[in-house]
């Protein structure tokens, strides 16, 4: 019996789940793109087999709810396999996503793989290691009640592990997925507390440790920065690490490029080139980066910037490829502003109809006819459009919310970059 | 500005010609010419003076080029200037009257900055230009249809970027699909990506039969295996039992066959060992006779040798002289070398005897009187040590000293170095913060990341508008079901696309009466046409007024007054007749009328038909929003259409997760603040820093202060500690130093007892040197030398003598003759009879040995023949016979008895071989009681068994491989995933799409909006102007000028007098279109004029197409702009003189003769 053992913690695997966010371009490698949460695991069950740790535990959503291939549960049986292959235990837990699907309770896996039941709360003990894990799945896909209730208590002379699929949260009734707190988690003198469900690596408390290892790989742009699963040492008993090992094969970024007293299109591009290739450097780790790029700043060329956005991301994207082949776009997002008085632009010619229609402009977003105008004429075009992405901060958005100013906002700068270069 | 004169110096025809334009309250001249007078030349002469002379062309026709002038008196103002231009190519070209130069920004000022091309298209009008315009502003394309269109805009460019950005939202998206739009495609690619998804993707109920019964179809695949398996075991062992029913019976009838005879049965190995025993017993009788003849004949060649024993009896001795022999002879030869070595030494040991000053002595006494080799090296070995001593001796006091030095100043550095005392706990804090990493950072994240997820949750709740309320009762909210949500949503598209439509058609159908009607009050209108009704209406009176009469004669009725009503009913018939004659005459547009009204009527019905429709789809819609109003209400969800609450639905998932997030990293805010907070109190008070310190410092700042106390403090006990070390360490080494010293006394003390004994001992001199000694040395070497050399001559004397004695006694004893006397040729011939004597001996040993193995040889074979006879012997007794014969016989019955056993054998064998690896026992237990006939009733029944069972597998193994099968058509590989991949990829760029589409469509609107606002606020002076200019030169009969902005372009047209219709452009007359861009042309000037820029303008032949009352209406606009800045009119019309003279009366009209 050794009280002394390394063992690999990971949740959100989500896998086949796709890549969001991201639109099809040259240079862009669909094929890597459409694989990544599949070599995510490749790369989990690679690290365990070379580092030799004693077992793995996958504290839920290994799937991303319903399958869409038959392949999807056999790549994860073939994972699985080599695991069995190389004599590391495997413990898996069922958390909301996995309970959509029904395939998944069928799914064959080898004797040394381990489900925990969502019918009560399974102890496995594993006798080399002195090792006692509890837990439960998910039943269905929405889990209301506090499910530590439920769980033993520790078993004397082990190393106690609970793993729970959660979001935490506290004791509210209605929370959805299976909700808890931290007292309760500590109040049940586990050793360590392997949670899932919240996508970003967290280590909660380290007295007993209550660890969070975030999604496997990252899969859109909330999602940036390293992922991957915690890697456990216990020594005598004890926690003696858990950090956190890079296991994605693809990450996201988010990049800020300062526009501010920014003169030419020429120089934009030079900052461009120059945050991503920071970016690379600082974020990549030898993996292609998936970045947003955040133009911010005041500039003169805020209204051309407007008009032009989507040649811009054109631009964008042969900088990206220029800077480095692993470098794609997600998306070009503006957030620059205006720095100089408009009128100082205005041409001789024209100058006061030039500075009435621009004063209008100013005012348009204000103006509750156009408004209405703009509500009556995107109808049709909205009720054929899908709702963009919940949590994108897009202009579709903003207009199905009702935000029309906002649209109009950037609608008047375009328009005055477009009316400032025809006068020009 | 304005001309005063104008000199046409040289140039063209022209030289010398003056005109003069003196100012006047209307400012108009009127320069007449008739053809070929001059009157273009002249305009291009106030160009060429006003902007120089073109590269191009040249009126050098009369003049030579350089010679070319034109001059003019130019008025700005109060100002005059003269000024001349000459034809250069650079340089100065604009001179003053004096022919000096004159800067060209002179004459820029005036011209308000315009340049030839801008001075011609908006000063300087003829009839192309008008022409020109008026064709641009109809398409609005080129600068000056810009130009003039945005005087009725009031803005530039307007057009273009309208077209622009319709052109680019066009082909983004619209409301007809299009291959071509970036929308539709990247919808397309949408679409394609979630059929393919849903066609490959696995189907749960569809995986789970497929799954079912594969496992099912492999279970029975399994059982029939394993009953095929259990028969054909059965068919094995009948077909075995089969085979072995033969030889089974024939081991049978051979076991029975030895079981009824009596017989001896001898092992094969006894059998082999009787006959290989009479083999050998024949062979040794024969080896043996054999021996003993050979015997005989080797006895008597023995007997003929005569052995010299007297030799070989000396064999030895004679072998000793003769190896001694060549040393006797070398000792003799080596004799004087040695006696001469011998003086050498001799000499030698003299000379070191004198050295030493010692007395000559005989070598024995001398080596006894020498001391000892052990007691010199003794000496030698003491006198090194001194040395050594000496030397280390000096070197401990050296180091002494130095030691005492350092201890010394160890201990004065130690006395001034004052100790700080360390806090064990402040370092256990510091290690304790240090393992915390950057609590400050992890708090800050944890806040920021908190309020990311607050900010984000909130305005994710903000979203929900309408809707507002908490996260819990937005998860109280029950949700309806995919079914109702499908269910509402094709109940209101169904509703609202017939709604919709019904609307369009009605709209449309609504037009078309419009359209209808129109036309028939057009054709009304004309009085050309007469309708039906009309005439009906007219029939209608005619006969009730015939009725009145026919009453009033028929007395049925009374008449008030019956011949008006002869008169009105003669008016009525013949109004009712003109109406049928107007009706004949007219038919072609009284047919067209009729058409007219029957199509107004079917428009109308048609109309009504579909207001209808409108109105029950209406219903019908209303009737789906009050189901699902009445659904959202039950389900406090709000009101919203059922394409909005999913996305609303979305959007509350999202509420949802944003609220679970920001509830989680409170969590973990909470939980790094308190560990932050704990540090820091930690910190402050192991610090001794005040409380307050806690809250105002930063952790970093609060561990950077401990770590810098604690390194103090650290640093000045380890220097303390090492100070003492240091100390203790030097004052060990002085006192190790000093009994190093006192040691090395001790020795030396030592040393001198030791060299007295050794030295009396010896009998040398206390002050005896090394070199002595080595002397010493020397003289017992050589006296040892010499002492060897004299013994060595005396042995070889005394062995020579010894030589010789014993040759002789060997020569006499064996009686040899007297010579020859040299020792060494005697023992030469000793030697050669000694080996003829071992010869003998060697031959008479040769034959002595062949006889011992002969003899072994014939014992041998006498041994071999009485083993065998031995041998037979029990053989004989187990066979019951006394004779070898009889023996012989028994031992051949044997072998057949074996060979009945053999055959017993290879059939059991063979039974085995054919028996399926079972015991013989088994095998013959299986057959007893078989017969072949039963066994063969019995195999065919299990071939036909096995044949059913047989079909019965391939039956259910076509179906487990059909269901395999279709089990592995569920398997698309990846196929599914790369479509949810591709699918979110075109979903992503639908997202920019729409956005941009948003954006474009936006900004066409934004600018529609914008040009049509300030249409509407302004209506434009220069329009308004423009459409009076335009009254007065039509006489009226257009009243102003407006704009139709209706759809992607704008259109000018005509007002008509009665201000209820406008006539566009291309409807217009060309003289009225000529009058319409003239007024729009002086209108603009006017503007320019009243902004500042106040420049002549050169009108030529403007008037072709106008009419005198045109024409005079034209002089009177061109002559109230004259008010304002100087109007130049050139003609070559002679009534047009008269025409403007009347016009402009009562003022002057001055006319200038070309």
């Amino acid at each position: 019996m050794r009280h002394s053992f390394r063992f690999l913690h990971a949740a959100d695997l989500h896998l086949d789940s796709p890549l969001r966010g991201l639109s099809r371009y040259e240079g862009l490698s669909v094929d890597e793109i459409r694989s990544a949460t599949r070599r995510a695991l490749e790369a989990l069950v690679s690290f365990a087999t070379t580092e030799y740790v004693d077992f793995v535990v996958i504290a839920g959503d290994i799937f991303d709810g319903k399958w869409q291939d038959m392949g999807t549960g056999l790549f994860f049986a073939a994972a699985m396999a080599r695991l069995s292959a190389a004599d590391i235990p495997v413990f898996l837990l069922r958390g909301n996503h996995d309970a959509e699907s029904a395939i998944t309770q069928r799914l064959p896996l080898p004797p040394s793989v381990q489900f925990f039941s969502s019918k009560k709360v399974d102890t496995f003990l594993l006798e080399d290691h002195a090792v006692a894990l509890h837990g439960k799945s998910f039943a269905n896909i929405h889990v209301s009640e506090d499910m530590t209730t439920q769980y033993p208590a520790p078993v004397d002379g082990y190393f106690n592990i609970g793993v729970l699929h959660t979001s935490l949260g506290g004791y509210a009734l209605h929370e959805t997925y299976a909700p808890t707190s931290l007292a309760a988690l500590t109040a049940k003198q586990y050793h360590y507390w392997a949670l899932g469900h919240i996508h970003d690596y967290a280590i909660l408390s380290e007295h007993p440790h209550i660890v969070y290892p975030g999604v496997l790989q990252g899969r859109k742009i909330t999602e940036t920065g390293v992922k991957g699963a915690v890697l456990v040492e216990v020594e005598d008993g004890a926690v003696r690490s858990a950090k956190l090992i890079p296991l994605d094969v693809i990450r996201w970024a988010r990049v800020e490029v300062d526009c501010a007293a920014l003169e030419s299109r020429d120089e934009l591009h030079q900052r461009m080139r120059a945050a991503l290739r920071r970016s690379i450097e600082s974020e990549a780790d030898a993996r292609p980066l998936v970045i947003r790029v955040i133009l911010t700043g005041a500039t003169s060329l805020h209204s051309e910037l407007q008009d032009t956005l989507a040649p811009l991301r054109e631009e964008l994207r042969a900088i990206a490829t220029e800077v480095d082949a692993s470098l794609w776009i997600e998306k070009l997002s503006l957030a620059t502003s205006e720095t100089v008085v408009i009128a100082s632009h205005v041409p001789e010619i024209g100058e006061s109809d030039s500075q009435d229609l621009f004063a209008m402009l100013d005012q348009a977003s204000s103006d509750q006819e156009l408004l209405e105008i703009l509500a009556s004429d995107f109808s049709a075009f909205l009720s054929t459009t899908p709702p963009p992405t919940p949590g994108d901060e897009s202009l579709n958005t903003l207009v199905r919310n009702g935000h029309w100013e906002s649209l109009v906002s950037h609608a008047s700068a375009a328009l005055r970059a477009r009316l400032l270069g025809a006068q020009h | 500005m304005r001309f005063d004169e104008l000199h046409l110096l040289k140039y063209g025809n022209f030289e010398a010609c003056d005109l003069a334009f003196p100012k006047q309250p209307v400012d108009f001249h009127l320069i007449f010419g008739a053809n070929e007078a001059g009157k273009s030349t002249t305009l291009t002469a106030v160009s060429d003076l006003l902007f120089g002379f073109p590269h191009g062309k040249a009126q050098d026709y009369r003049f030579d080029a350089s010679l070319l002038r034109v001059g003019a008196v130019l008025e700005q103002g109060a100002q005059r200037t003269q000024v001349r231009r000459k034809r250069g190519r650079t340089g100065a070209t604009l001179m003053d009257g004096q022919d000096n130069s004159l800067e060209e920004a002179l004459l820029a000022g005036m011209l308000s900055g315009q340049t030839r091309e801008t001075f011609h298209a908006a000063w300087s009008l003829d009839h192309r230009l008008l022409r020109e315009g008026g064709q641009a502003i109809v398409t609005a394309k080129n600068d000056i249809g810009q130009a003039l269109f945005a005087a009725g805009s009031g803005l530039t460019g307007v057009t273009r970027i309208l077209q622009n950005l319709e052109e680019e939202e066009d082909q983004i998206w619209g409301p007809r699909a299009r291959a071509s739009r970036t929308y539709t495609r990247v919808e397309r690619e949408l679409k394609e990506a979630q059929t393919r998804l849903r066609s490959v993707e696995v189907r749960p109920a569809a995986w789970t039969t497929a799954h079912d019964q594969l496992l099912n179809l492999e279970k029975q695949q399994k059982q029939l295996d394993q009953q095929q398996q259990t028969l054909t075991s059965e068919q094995r062992t009948v077909e075995r039992t089969r085979r072995i029913l033969e030889p089974a019976e024939q081991l049978r009838t051979l076991r029975a066959s030895l079981a009824e005879q009596t017989f001896s049965l001898f092992t094969p190995v006894m059998e082999t060992l009787v006959e290989t025993t009479f083999a050998l017993h024949a062979e040794a009788v024969v080896q043996q006779g054999v021996a003993e003849r050979l015997i005989a004949e080797e006895q008597k060649h023995l007997d003929a040798i005569i052995l010299d024993q007297a030799c070989l009896l000396r064999e030895e001795e004679i072998q000793s002289l003769v190896e001694e022999r060549g040393i006797r002879q070398e000792a003799a030869d080596g004799l004087p070398a040695r006696q001469a070595s011998l003086e050498q030494k001799k000499r030698e040991l003299d000379e070191a005897l004198r050295t030493l000053r010692l007395a000559e002595a005989p070598v024995p006494t001398l080596l006894l009187t020498l001391p000892p080799r052990a007691t010199v090296a003794e000496l030698k070995q003491l006198l090194r040590e001194r040395t050594e001593k000496e030397s280390a001796l000096k070197i401990l006091r050296e180091t002494y000293a130095n030691t005492v030095d350092e201890r010394d100043a160890f201990a004065c550095t130690l006395a001034d170095h004052h100790l700080m005392e360390t806090t064990p706990e402040l370092q256990e804090v510091v290690e304790a913060a240090r393992r915390l990493g950057d609590p400050d950072g992890q708090a800050e994240k944890a806040g920021d990341t908190h309020r990311t997820h607050e900010a984000a949750a909130a305005d994710a709740n903000a979203r929900l508008l309408p809707w507002s309320g908490n996260v819990d009762s937005l998860r109280r909210l029950v949700i309806p079901s995919e079914e109702i949500l499908v269910a509402a949503r094709d109940r209101e598209f169904a509703a609202a696309g017939t709604v919709a439509e019904e609307t369009r058609e009605e709209g449309r159908l609504r037009e078309e009466l419009a359209q209808r009607k129109l036309q028939r009050d057009l054709l009304l209108q004309s009085g050309t046409a007469v309708s039906a009704d009309s005439v009906a209406g007219a029939r209608s009176l005619r006969d009730a007024c015939w009725n009145d009469l026919r009453g009033h004669i028929e007395g049925k009725r009374l008449l008030a007054s019956p011949r008006m009503e002869a008169d009105r009913f003669e008016g009525l018939s013949a109004e009712a007749d003109r109406r049928v004659d107007e009706r004949f005459f007219s038919t072609e547009a009284s047919a067209r009328l009729g058409q007219a009204d029957a199509a107004v009527s079917a428009a109308e019905l048609y109309l009504a038909q579909a207001s209808a429709r409108v109105q029950l789809a209406s219903a019908a819609l209303e009737q789906a929003n009050t189901l699902w109003s009445a659904e959202l209400t039950a389900r406090s969800l709000p009101m919203l259409s059922v394409s909005r609450l999913r996305e609303w639905l979305i959007l509350r998932e999202g509420a949802l997760d944003k609220a679970s997030e920001a509830q989680a990293a409170g969590a973990v805010l909470l939980v790094a603040q308190s560990a932050l907070d704990s540090a820091r109190q930690h910190l402050v008070s192991a610090t001794g820093l005040p409380s307050t310190a806690a809250v105002a410092s930063s952790f970093r700042k609060l561990l950077d202060h401990a770590e810098s106390v604690l390194k103090t403090a650290l640093d000045n006990a380890a220097i303390f500690t090492q100070l003492k070390t240091d100390l203790r360490k030097a004052e060990d080494k002085v006192l190790l130093e000093s009994r190093r010293i006192d040691r090395n006394f001790a020795d030396a003390k030592t040393w001198q007892e030791t060299w007295k004994q050794v030295i009396e001992k010896a009998h040398l001199d206390e002050t005896v040197s090394e070199a002595e000694l080595d002397l010493v040395e020397l003289v017992r070497n050589t006296a040892s030398s010499v002492q060897e050399i004299q013994h060595e001559i005396e042995v070889a004397n005394g062995a020579q003598g010894e030589f010789l004695a014993r040759t002789e006694t060997h020569w006499t004893a064996l009686d040899m003759p007297p010579s020859p006397t040299d020792p060494v040729e005697r023992v030469e011939l000793l030697k050669r009879r000694l080996q003829a004597a071992r010869d003998d001996s060697q031959r008479v040993s040769a034959i002595t040995g062949i006889l011992q193995a002969r003899d072994e040889e014939r014992l041998t074979a006498e041994a071999k023949r009485a083993s065998a006879e031995l041998s037979l012997a029990p053989l004989l007794e187990l066979a019951s016979v006394r004779e070898l014969s009889a023996l012989s016989h028994k031992v051949e019955e044997s072998k057949r008895v074996r060979k009945v056993l053999g055959e017993i054998e290879d059939l059991s064998h063979k039974i085995l071989s054919i028996g399926d690896g079972l015991p013989l026992s088994s095998l013959l237990q299986e057959v007893s009681g078989k017969t072949p006939d039963q066994l063969a009733l019995r195999s065919d029944e299990l071939a036909r068994d096995l044949s059913a069972i047989g079909k019965q597998i391939v039956t259910v193994a076509d179906l487990a491989g059909v269901s395999r099968t279709n089990f592995k058509a569920l398997d698309h590989g990846a196929g599914a995933s790369e479509a949810a991949a591709d699918a979110e990829m075109a979903r992503a760029e639908l997202d920019v799409q729409t956005e941009a589409y948003l954006l474009k469509r936006t900004e066409t609107l934004l600018l529609r909006w914008a040009v049509e606002r300030k249409r509407k606020q302004t209506q434009n002076p220069l329009l308004l102007r423009a459409g009076h200019l335009f009254s007065i030169l039509t006489g009226n009969r257009y009243s102003s000028l407006s704009i139709d902005s209706e759809g992607s372009s704008s259109t000018l047209l005509g007002v008509c007098a009665d201000n209820t219709s406008a006539v566009p452009v291309d409807s217009m007359s060309e003289g009225t279109i000529d009058q319409l861009f003239l007024a729009l042309r002086v209108a603009s000037i006017e503007q320019s004029v009243k902004g500042g820029s106040v420049l002549p303008v050169l009108a030529d032949d403007l008037f072709i197409n106008f009419d005198d009352q045109r024409a005079e209406a034209g002089f009177r606009v061109l002559g109230e702009l004259a008010k304002s800045t100087q109007v130049l009119f050139f003609t070559h019309h002679q009534h047009l003189l008269e025409i403007a003279r009347k016009s402009l009366h009562p003022h002057e009209t001055r006319i200038c003769n070309l």
